[in-house]
């Protein structure tokens, strides 16, 4: 059996049974964003105006803070040591956890993305290009969530570390996502920042596996 | 199989002069560091004098900016000392993560909060530099939200680094940060680059910019000359001090290599 | 320095045993630390094929570190761990042999059923859909709550589940490395671990664990005190 496979299988089958937590995200993603328009006041061009940005923020804060349990679970269950001395090389262990998280806790924000959109009186015909630069943006932030995860495993207050850790580290992220969005309720030209979205993601495509494997790594010493 | 019989355990007391070993290496840095920390603080004293005298009396002031040039000589060089700081860091991590360096952990935790002041020192004085010239305590220009994000990559680090239980965890995982943020730097500088030349296209601040004087650049350099000395003495300082308080829990637990060996014995058997 | 000093007492004191040192796991010369604190130095031992050794010895006497170290999870601080002449390597396409841990944190899933969990352990080591091949075993009893999810378990029972992989990754090509497989089971789950242990033995399998108590004659194995190792 092929290793990303197999840890994906159980990743899979683990996340079904925990639906509900990941849903609840989905949840406080909708709920986020609702208050702007109850605190900003009701106007649809003020709305208009702030709507890809907090669309953006909105996603980043309900994702952010269950990446402290992304590895969490496996090293305190076990599962972690019986990975790293598998057949399988650890990084097919890293990217089948990703894909999975992904699936399972990040593509119902993309999913309800067009909702959001009807809140902030947006046009839906923009609805393709919102969601698909959120897929992308998100698969930035599964990537830093890594990173972050990782370091941060067995860590004290480690929730309140991920987001002081991501962050930062997450500006070029919002900076490209919510301009190349503004563009495009504004009806100007948005490629170059989304190219330069999918230029960060295939950075941190580089990076971040081997940092992630290296915090795995270290959070196994302690054992 | 073969229980008893056989002598499949032995040992001794290994030497203790491995390059890279904990215990030895802080006396030969300490032999290196000592002599250098007065050296560093006395110059760097000198400097700030002069330079200060240079900044204050002895250059113009700004044709536009008036007598408000003057912060330059304050923001300019521990802005730079922010950004090499965070360098230095990432430094120290490669070093940490390579060789597994002690010391090179150290020195990344006695830089961090030092950077971290610095970068502070930067927004600090940029705002009241700001005041004057914009009226205003903060503007989102460019160079000072990216010494605003550095500082944060310094908070980051420094939560990180103390977040867990045993120290050598979090020195691992805060230079694996360290190294990652250093390699990421850019691209966030780039970002808010991007973003600033969208919103706002040109900034009034232009500190250290290309066509400066020469009668302001003197005592740039001068009061630069001064802050670098001033920030390794500090960081050797630190280092000396963290040392210190380690080898005071080595021996706390009373865990010299020393003493523990690993004897011979012929028993083997099933005890 | 160290390092050949070493080599060359166990040179006389094994070469009498084992004639052929590339079976062996010889571990030379190591050394560990957990922060500013020494676990042991200058420590050698080898492991044949076919052996089983139980580190005994109080706790926090650095057991688990130990066999953390030999797992490839703790870091050296001298010394190497050699196989075939190169460092042991357990993990991944390039390993030398194929690593089986057992701690009290049992890697199963909580989530899933007994077997589905078992079966996923398993396929770690390349074993496939041999649930069949357990349950003709089923060393450990474990048929009965086959299908209960993990998370309804006893900690015993769920010790069994996890110590049934084991029947699966017997011979030279697996390294069982246990920390304290015998802690939670009952006089029957013992008899089955000691019969487990004895067949790795008879398949040529390398065996290392730790144990605070004492293991039947029923196979042979040599005990290490704490003494003798730190």
């Amino acid at each position: 059996m092929n290793g990303f496979f197999l840890y994906f299988t159980r990743e899979r089958l683990s996340a079904n049974a925990r639906l509900g937590d990941h849903l609840a995200q989905a949840a406080f993603f909708v709920m986020l964003a609702s208050l702007f328009p109850l605190t900003v006041g009701p106007a649809a061009d003020g709305l208009r105006l702030i709507g890809p940005a907090v669309i953006w923020i909105a996603a980043l804060l309900s994702a952010l803070p269950a990446f402290d349990r992304l590895f969490c679970d496996d090293l305190r269950s076990g599962w972690l040591e019986q990975a790293s001395l598998s057949r399988f090389s650890l990084y097919s262990y890293i990217a089948a956890k990703l894909v999975c998280w992904y699936l399972f806790a990040l593509l119902p924000l993309i999913v309800i993305t067009p909702l959001l959109m009807i809140f902030f009186m947006m046009p839906l015909a923009l609805a393709p290009v919102f969601v698909s630069a959120l897929a992308l943006g998100l698969g930035v932030l599964v990537l830093l969530g890594s990173i972050a995860g990782s370091l941060t495993l067995g860590a004290r207050r480690a929730a309140m570390l991920v987001a002081l850790l991501i962050l930062p580290l997450a500006i070029p992220l919002l900076v490209f996502g919510v301009l190349g969005c503004q563009a495009t309720v504004s009806g100007d030209d948005m490629s170059t920042h989304f190219s330069l979205l999918s230029a960060f993601f295939l950075f941190l495509l580089v990076i971040s596996p081997p940092a992630t494997a290296a915090g795995l790594r270290s959070a196994l010493e302690d054992g | 199989m073969d229980n008893g019989g056989a002598n499949f355990i032995t040992g001794q007391i290994v030497s203790m002069t491995g390059f890279f070993d904990f215990m030895a290496n802080p006396t030969r840095f300490q032999a290196l560091a000592g002599p250098l920390r007065p050296i560093c603080f006395w110059l760097s004293m000198l400097c700030f004098g002069w330079g200060l005298y240079l900044a204050l009396l002895g250059s113009p002031a700004d044709y536009q900016q008036g007598e408000a040039v003057r912060i330059m000589y304050v923001h300019v060089p521990s802005a730079w000392l922010g950004l090499s700081g965070y360098l230095g860091l990432g430094l120290c991590a490669l070093f940490y993560l390579v060789w597994r360096h002690p010391l090179a952990d150290v020195a990344a935790r006695a830089i961090a909060p030092v950077g971290a002041g610095f970068a502070g020192l930067t927004l600090l004085t940029g705002s009241l530099w700001g005041y004057p010239i914009w009226g205003t305590w903060w503007v989102w220009d460019a160079r000072l939200t990216s010494m605003l994000l550095l500082f944060f990559f310094f908070i980051g680090y420094i939560a990180l680094a103390n977040g867990f239980e045993r120290r050598e965890r979090g020195a691992r995982m805060a230079a694996i940060l360290a190294l990652v943020g250093c390699i990421n730097l850019p691209v966030v500088k780039f970002s808010v680059d991007w973003w600033n030349t969208l919103h706002q296209p040109a900034s009034i601040l232009r500190s250290g910019g290309v066509a400066i004087d020469a009668s302001m650049l003197w005592p740039l350099m001068v009061m630069f000359a001064g802050f670098q000395l001033f920030f390794v003495w500090i960081v050797l300082h630190r280092i000396a001090w963290m040392l210190a308080e380690r080898r005071a829990e080595a021996r706390l637990l009373h865990s010299d290599k020393t003493q523990i060996k690993s004897r011979t014995s012929d028993d083997g058997g099933m005890g | 320095m160290p390092f050949l000093r070493c080599a060359k007492k166990l040179d006389r004191a094994t070469a009498p045993a084992y004639s052929t040192h590339t079976m062996t796991i010889e571990i030379k010369n190591l050394a560990l630390r957990r922060g500013a604190r020494w676990l042991c130095a200058g420590l050698c031992l080898s492991l044949a094929a076919g052996s089983t050794t139980v580190l005994r010895g109080p706790n926090g006497s650095g057991k688990s570190s130990f066999l953390r170290a030999v797992g490839g999870f703790l870091p050296l601080a001298e010394g190497q761990i050699l196989y075939r002449d190169q460092p042991l390597v357990l993990e991944g396409p390039e390993r030398g042999l194929n690593g089986c841990w057992y701690s009290h944190k049992d890697g199963l899933a909580a989530e899933l059923s007994a077997g589905r969990s078992l079966q996923l352990t398993a396929a770690l080591h390349g074993r496939n859909d041999e649930l069949d091949a357990v349950l003709a075993a089923d060393d450990f009893a474990i048929a009965s709550f086959l299908d209960c999810e993990i998370r309804s378990l006893s900690t015993g029972q769920r010790q069994r589940v996890a110590l049934s992989v084991f029947c699966l990754c017997t011979g030279p090509d697996y390294l069982w490395l246990m920390d304290e497989p015998d802690s939670g089971l009952d006089r029957q789950g013992r008899a089955a671990l000691e019969a487990l242990l004895a067949r790795q033995q008879r398949a040529g399998g390398y065996c290392l664990l730790a144990s605070h108590s004492a293991f039947s004659n029923s196979f042979s194995h040599r005990v290490i005190d704490s003494g003798q190792w730190i």
